[in-house]
């Protein structure tokens, strides 16, 4: 699968916040989600 | 700051496992931690590459892995301290039979259950009345506050000091000269130390027959370069060369430790060696080094705590004179110093800053302070008199009135089923965010609360928003009984 199908997946996956429970699986794509948009301390670092 | 905890945990529930989440590289202070039986080393930079990669399949395959080693443990209990956003969803993924802190439910939302987890969530919208440092919240979290912490918390092997002592033998240059350890460097440029007034002090210790080692990571050489540089050879520039375990040994090598709001400040403190810590945008109050007798040297500026990343002035951090912090090292204590300086001590177990010259604003309201931690530990102590007491005691009454009418809407809304009774509800809520001072804490207690409530059955979620006012104001009840 190319890389932008995992921003689709996450896509559903948020549509679905608020309307009905989500999986194991959906909750670990969107704990992948949130750990690809983290920086290291030294990123961080650079950043500011 | 979690050492403590794990400590206290261990001596509270013996014969149970501890095991620490950390993410890799970062374990500097646990390794070889007595009261810690494992440590469970995060990569997340390797598996966020990876999802971040075409193959992100694999990044998702390595987290799954880990998810799936961490269930088959069974935690009896999953105590999330950190604050970061994706901790919250990781731990919900472990099947932990009870989890305290910020979780994320699969309503879809984030959600914080204990009461004193919200408080910690709650101080960056009220620090004016929070007195206690992390580490005492944390202790609270973890229900383990009532079992005192011993004087020192990194534990050091043998082999790891002969390492450390041959790297000292090749490096300096007078064998018989103590050691004094600088950290230049912080996590952004407003909590540095400017690098003139390190060179300052530097120069003094030096004249006093000292061995100065820069400590800091790869990054961070430039600035250690300059002060070898200014300071010649009796500066020893260990940046980049040692990693953060290493220079924790290399601390304890030393007399004393001059560093800014910083990890190795922590580290320092933990080893009982003398730390002079500078603070400037940052809260001595929340986050000082946590043992005691160690001193703060806070700069002087009206806006502080400002946690600003990017200031321009850098007055606080400018306003710490080399001078000053010199003669506390020599204990021949400044007349006139240029910042406020505070010694760390406890009290009956918890931490505090003992004044020992303040003409800025106090970090916190004692009163207020006082009130808020009552309203989750009963028995403290209030000083009822003051005109202080008497402004933030109806500030708070007001409140739980203002939740009150907030309740009665929802009650309204369930027996009518008016949406005009959720929109009163919000138009309370929206005012509330407008009134100051206690109430600004309250209100981010209540919202915490409110925010935790799972949304996928509307009627289930009106009944829990009533419940949340309820705890809140029962919360500030307690903080207002006498």
């Amino acid at each position: 699968m190319e890389k932008k199908d995992l921003f689709k997946l996450i896509e559903e996956v948020k549509k679905k916040i608020g309307k009905e429970l989500l999986s194991d699986e959906e909750l670990l794509l969107l704990t992948a989600f949130e750990i690809s948009r983290t920086y290291t301390y030294e990123e961080k670092k650079n950043l500011l | 700051m979690t050492l403590p905890v794990l400590e206290a945990l261990k001596k509270k529930n013996k014969d149970h496992q501890i095991s620490f989440f950390v993410e890799d590289g970062f374990e500097g202070g646990l390794v070889n931690y007595k009261f810690c039986d494992d440590i469970i080393r995060f990569k997340r930079k390797e598996i966020r590459d990876k999802i971040r990669s075409d193959s992100w399949e694999n990044g998702i395959g390595l987290l799954k892995e880990l998810v799936q080693k961490l269930k088959d443990e069974n935690f009896e209990q999953i105590i999330n301290l950190s604050q970061i956003g994706y901790i919250s969803h990781f731990v919900s993924l472990l099947n932990g039979k009870k989890i305290i802190g910020q979780n994320f439910l699969s309503q879809g939302n984030h959600c914080i259950r204990d009461s004193w987890s919200a408080y910690l969530y709650a101080i960056p919208f009220g620090r004016y009345y929070n007195s206690l440092h992390v580490t005492d919240i944390y202790k609270r979290i973890a229900n383990v506050s009532n079992v005192p912490s011993s004087d020192t918390g990194i534990t050091i092997e043998d082999k790891e000091k002969e390492q450390i002592r041959k790297y000292i033998e090749s490096k300096r240059k007078n064998d018989d000269s103590s050691i004094a350890i600088f950290h230049p460097g912080a996590a952004y440029d407003s909590k540095r130390w400017p690098v003139e007034h390190f060179i300052s002090l530097g120069r003094r210790i030096i004249e006093d027959g000292y061995t100065i080692f820069v400590t800091g990571d790869i990054a961070e050489r430039n600035l250690a370069e300059r002060l070898k540089h200014e300071l010649g050879e009796n500066c020893v520039v260990a940046s980049g060369e040692l990693t953060f375990r290493e220079s924790i040994v290399l601390i304890d090598f030393s007399e004393f430790c001059v560093t800014s709001d910083t990890a190795i400040m922590h580290a320092a403190a933990s080893l009982s060696k003398k730390v002079f810590a500078l603070f400037g945008p940052t809260n001595p109050v929340e986050t000082g080094p946590y043992y005691s007798g160690n001193l703060i040297f806070s700069g002087r500026c009206n806006k502080r705590p400002c946690f600003c990343t990017d200031c321009k002035s850098k007055l606080c951090m400018k306003s710490i004179s080399p001078q000053t912090v010199y003669s506390y090292i020599k204990e021949t204590p400044d007349s006139n110093p240029s910042c406020d300086i505070y010694q760390t001590t406890f009290q009956n177990g918890v931490y505090e800053l003992l004044t020992i010259n303040e003409n800025g604003d106090p970090y916190y309201s004692r009163t207020g302070a006082m009130i808020t931690r009552k309203s989750l530990e009963a028995d403290t102590s209030v000083d009822t008199l003051s005109e202080e007491y008497r402004e933030l005691y109806e500030n708070s009454v007001f409140f739980i009135r203002s939740v009150m009418k907030m309740k009665e809407h929802l009650y309204s809304y369930i027996a009518g089923n008016s949406s005009t009774e959720i929109q009163q509800f919000e138009s309370v809520k929206k005012s509330l965010q407008a009134s100051g001072g206690i109430n600004e804490f309250w209100n981010a207690i209540l919202n915490i609360r409110l925010n935790s409530v799972p949304l996928l059955n509307p009627l289930n979620a009106i009944r829990e928003s009533i419940i949340a006012c309820d705890s809140t104001i029962a919360q500030i009840e307690t903080a207002l009984s006498k």
